[in-house]
């Protein structure tokens, strides 16, 4: 299978100054070691670092999933994806090519109207908050329909658009059922699994290639998030490149091919699934696995020390070392790389084997 | 206990409130000193006469120079000052409290009268001129009718036309805050509505509190001065507007245009107080006392 | 030190004595998602002291209005629940809003939305003295004429502390130490404290009064999975520390619900599709709901490995 987006040495700064309010506060703690220490920088000439060298490539028929605990820059990787930063943070390098193998076009370079080309017709997106996500005077069908008309064909007329909006909305996962009588309502009447499915199908109109959806099971119970997830996982299967953002890594272990983990605006683990949940090397993973409850034994959680700083400004060695149970004297100085030690199974960490 | 008084919080929770309170005994001065502070300027020189740095041959020591009547014109200017804010003080009090107990009940109730009336009346306020009925009441109350209740009548409309809009506003404010969870749980361990408000509701109107006083104050004083301009005043009240409306009828008289330079200043400068307060306390701030 | 002189000195319920007790509740609303009419009916259910019950259910299955039911905040259109402490039987909805108010002290609430459970205009500390200053916590043995002349006396002496608010201030501080946060933390801003540390605060609120039954909608679910592990196992050493105490939990996390839960009840559109020991409903349930969602559960979790 080829690469439909590969993101190279991304790196994304925040200008000026952060709102650093927790964070000074943090600082004042004198009876936590570990929030301490790293914070002290100030703000570089730069800015603040946001995403640092993250490489990353989304195979056509599968599923990325990427994960990280809140802030550590997962929504501005799929924001510098779509073109979306706000104006406090810009890309300070490296490239996204779409459709990397044939004909690569760099996302970056290309200005609003350029990248509009692309936007909801070559890359498909799924925005985090399902009920602001959908305009609450759109009926469903409305708001897919509006997707359908980016696509300008110049043969095919209403029907058509009509066509691939029903289409959309059944391969979303709604059913027949709900194209009669429900798709025609607005959102505010519609249950919260709907909505997601309508905001998915939206996404999918144009049969982009690539699909990024942030955080699309988050507020659904597990019941629906099962069926969302399997959606999504079947679109994969019919050739779609999916990237799902999330915090929860047992909502997605079930369907993912591969999984990548951030932490601090760094990917510090990548694998397939299997390598990564099931063997995973990175101490901040194994953190994240022993976070999960189990159905099975009744085992204390065992929560990761401390909690994620808002930014890795002045951190030197490794971003996870303060709150590392594995770390050693290098860990400080010396900031890992990903390792190639076994073929597409990567960490970021001196202490891992 | 481990616990030491947090001095950081604490004083800057103090400095607050001792702000809060100075500006407060400031207004009451205000508005309760009498005029004794300020009293009937006596006549000193002829009218118009120039301020006394300007042409050193006057024998007065009026540092504005002299009004139509020959008084000393910053006395007079001292004088409008202090009566035109009583009055804005005072009506702008009681759109407050209107404000606040109409649109805090709205809010509470979700009352579907309430609602409709305010709607209506919101309605009503932009359709029909504020002026055009003020001009109404004035002309229609005799000239030997008292000037406190042409006074009151016209306080009366002009306050009633501000309620609706800023009801709305706190309506709209005082129900949302009541939909949040922090309030569910005051409720829930039992505090009372009186509680409940003054704890966790107050705190967020300010921010529309000060917008409704910095809207509302200058137009009391705005409407003061035009109506004084236009005729429509009483003889015992001297405002800014009848300052302003005998400086501009004699203008080409002696030197009343400085006068007149002078009056508008004061009048702006009068109107706007409360925008300068919040832009220097920088309300939003001032409220969360923010780290 | 506990700061629990109020308690103390009353006799403690004995453990697994019932402690709240709903019968024949009924409860309609018109859902306005989807407008339908939805009919909430339990017969039975009862809270024992020191035992965790967690509803479960998915969303719509009404599990977070009986839990404001139980918790005495939501009036049901039928029914009664009872509050039986120190062998006195209170129903919660028939008696007088006096004796409701009283009541309230022995309730704990912690709400869902991290972002909303703290007024954002309020210090943290202050939150948490709320209840505190509302039911006048800890009792003092001095009487009420006494008591208005000291308010008088706080009044006057406005901007220093008295000896009570000093004290009321340590309790408070104690319990958001209990929860991990220090004094520092507490004089903050709820915007100023991260997520886990909001819901923290949250938690200290509900248990500044040292109440009986505390209900917890959700805590979680708007957290981190790394910071719901530690939130959890807070839940976790409070409800070993107070081995009285009941706690009713409502999520849509079986896992979640196992790592704390005595007694679990599985709700479906409204009804009450089983109710038992943790152990036997994860391991062989009997309702189609509850097979459905531990179905679904294990086969995500086996994923994990």
């Amino acid at each position: 299978m080829s690469d439909a987006l590969r993101i190279e040495g991304l790196s994304v700064y925040g200008q000026g100054q952060y709102d650093f309010g927790r964070q000074n506060a943090d600082e004042r703690e004198s009876n936590d070691p570990l929030s301490g220490q790293q914070n002290t920088a100030a703000s570089g000439a730069r800015g603040y670092e946001v995403i640092s060298q993250v490489n990353l490539s989304l195979r056509a028929g599968k599923v990325l999933g990427l994960v990280g605990e809140t802030g550590c820059g997962k929504t501005t990787l799929i924001n510098s994806i779509l073109g979306l930063l706000p104006a406090s943070l810009s890309v300070a390098s490296g490239r996204i090519l779409i459709d990397p193998e044939e004909q690569p076009v760099d996302l970056l370079q290309l200005n609003n109207r350029q990248r509009a080309a692309y936007l909801g017709l070559r890359i498909g997106y799924v925005p985090q908050d399902v009920r602001s996500g959908l305009n609450p005077l759109m009926s469903a069908r409305q708001t897919v329909r509006e997707g359908a008309k980016r696509k300008r064909d110049r043969k095919h007329q209403r029907s058509a658009i009509t066509q691939r909006t029903d289409d959309a909305l059944r391969r979303a996962g709604l059913s027949d059922d709900f194209l009669r009588s429900d798709a025609d309502r607005r959102p505010g009447r519609l249950s919260g699994g709907q909505c997601q499915r309508v905001l998915i199908a939206q996404a999918i109109v144009n049969e982009p290639s690539v699909l990024l959806l942030d955080e699309p099971t988050a507020s659904l119970d597990p019941t629906s998030r099962h069926q969302v997830l399997e959606t999504i996982r079947r679109l994969a299967d019919d050739g779609a490149a999916v990237c799902l953002v999330t915090h929860d890594l047992a909502a997605i272990a079930s369907m993912v091919d591969s999984v990548a983990v951030m932490y601090l605006g760094r990917l510090v683990e990548i694998g397939s699934a299997d390598q990564v949940l099931r063997h995973s090397r990175h101490p901040y993973t194994r953190g994240l696995l022993g976070c999960v409850p189990r159905l099975d034994e009744k085992r204390t959680l065992q929560p990761i020390n401390g909690e994620a700083p808002v930014s890795g400004n002045g951190l030197t060695g490794c971003r996870f070392y303060p709150r590392c149970p594995l770390r050693q004297i290098q860990c400080e100085v010396d900031e890992p790389q990903l390792s190639k030690a076994q073929l597409e199974h990567q960490v970021a960490c001196h202490v891992a084997e | 206990m481990g616990h030491k008084a947090m001095p950081t919080g604490s004083v800057r929770q103090r400095c607050g409130r001792y702000t809060v309170w100075a500006l407060l005994l400031i207004t009451g001065l205000v508005v309760v000193v009498p005029s004794s502070f300020t009293a009937q300027p006596k006549r000193e020189a002829n009218s118009f006469a120039p301020p006394s740095w300007y042409d050193r041959t006057v024998q007065h020591e009026c540092v504005l120079g002299t009004d139509y009547l020959g008084r000393s014109y910053a006395a007079v200017l001292g004088r409008a000052i202090s009566a035109t804010t009583r009055v804005a003080f005072f009506g702008t009090a009681a759109v407050l409290f209107g404000v606040l107990a109409v649109g805090t009940l709205q809010g509470s109730t979700q009352s579907k009268l309430l609602g409709a009336i305010l709607a209506s009346g919101n309605l009503g306020v932009m359709a029909v001129p504020q002026v055009a009925v003020l001009i109404t009441i004035a002309t229609s109350w005799s000239r030997t009718s008292p000037a406190w209740m042409v006074n009151t009548s016209m306080m009366a409309v002009l306050v009633l036309f501000a309620i609706p809009t800023g009801a709305r506003l706190i309506a709209e404010r005082v129900r949302s805050v009541n939909q949040t969870r922090f309030v569910a749980a005051s409720q829930a361990f039992g505090a009372s509505w009186w509680y409940t408000f003054r704890r966790d509701v107050f705190p967020h109107l300010l921010e529309d509190i000060a917008w409704i006083v910095a809207s509302v104050l200058p137009m009391f004083v705005a409407v003061e001065v035009g109506l004084a301009y236009l005729g429509i005043e009483y003889r015992e009240f001297e405002g800014l507007g009848r300052a302003l409306a005998k400086s501009f009828g004699s203008i080409f008289n002696g030197i009343a245009q400085f006068q007149l330079v002078v009056t508008i200043a004061v009048i702006l400068w009068v109107a706007l107080i409360p925008q300068i307060i919040l832009k220097l306390l920088n309300v939003r701030g001032f409220a969360e006392e923010s780290v | 030190m506990l700061p629990s002189e109020a308690m103390d000195e009353q006799p403690q319920n004995q453990s697994g004595g019932v402690l709240l007790r709903a019968s024949d509740l009924c409860f309609a609303y018109s859902s306005g998602a989807k407008s339908q009419s939805f009919e909430l009916i339990v017969d039975e259910l009862q809270v024992h002291a020191g035992e965790v019950l967690v509803l479960c259910g998915a969303s719509g299955s009404g599990k977070s209005t009986l839990l404001s039911i139980l918790a005495g905040t939501q009036r049901p259109d039928s029914g009664r629940v009872d509050l039986l402490t120190d062998g006195v039987t209170r129903d919660l909805y028939g008696c007088g809003r006096q004796q409701w108010k009283a009541s309230r002290h022995d309730f704990g609430l912690v709400y869902q939305d991290v972002r909303e459970s703290l007024n954002d205009r309020r210090r943290v500390i202050d939150s948490v003295l709320d209840p505190l200053l509302v039911h006048d916590l800890p009792k003092s043995n001095i009487g009420a004429c006494v008591n208005v002349w000291q308010r008088i006396v706080e009044l006057v002496r406005w901007g220093g502390e008295s000896e009570r608010q000093k004290k009321q201030r340590a309790i408070a501080l104690d319990v958001l130490r209990r929860v991990g946060l220090q004094a520092e933390q507490a004089d903050r801003f709820p915007k100023n404290l991260s997520g886990g540390q909001r819901q923290r605060a949250a938690i200290a609120r509900a248990l500044v009064t040292q109440p009986r039954l505390v209900f917890l909608d959700e805590p979680t679910s708007a957290l981190d999975v790394s910071v719901q592990a530690s939130v959890v196992s807070l839940l976790r050493e409070l409800h070993q520390e107070n081995p009285v105490r009941g706690y009713v939990f409502v999520t849509h996390d079986l896992a979640l619900a196992r790592q704390l839960a005595d007694r679990i009840a599985v709700l479906d559109r409204g009804r009450l599709a089983e109710i038992g020991p943790a152990d036997e409903v994860l391991r062989s349930p009997t309702s189609n709901a509850g097979r459905e969602m531990v179905a679904i559960a294990r086969r995500e979790l086996d994923a994990l490995g």
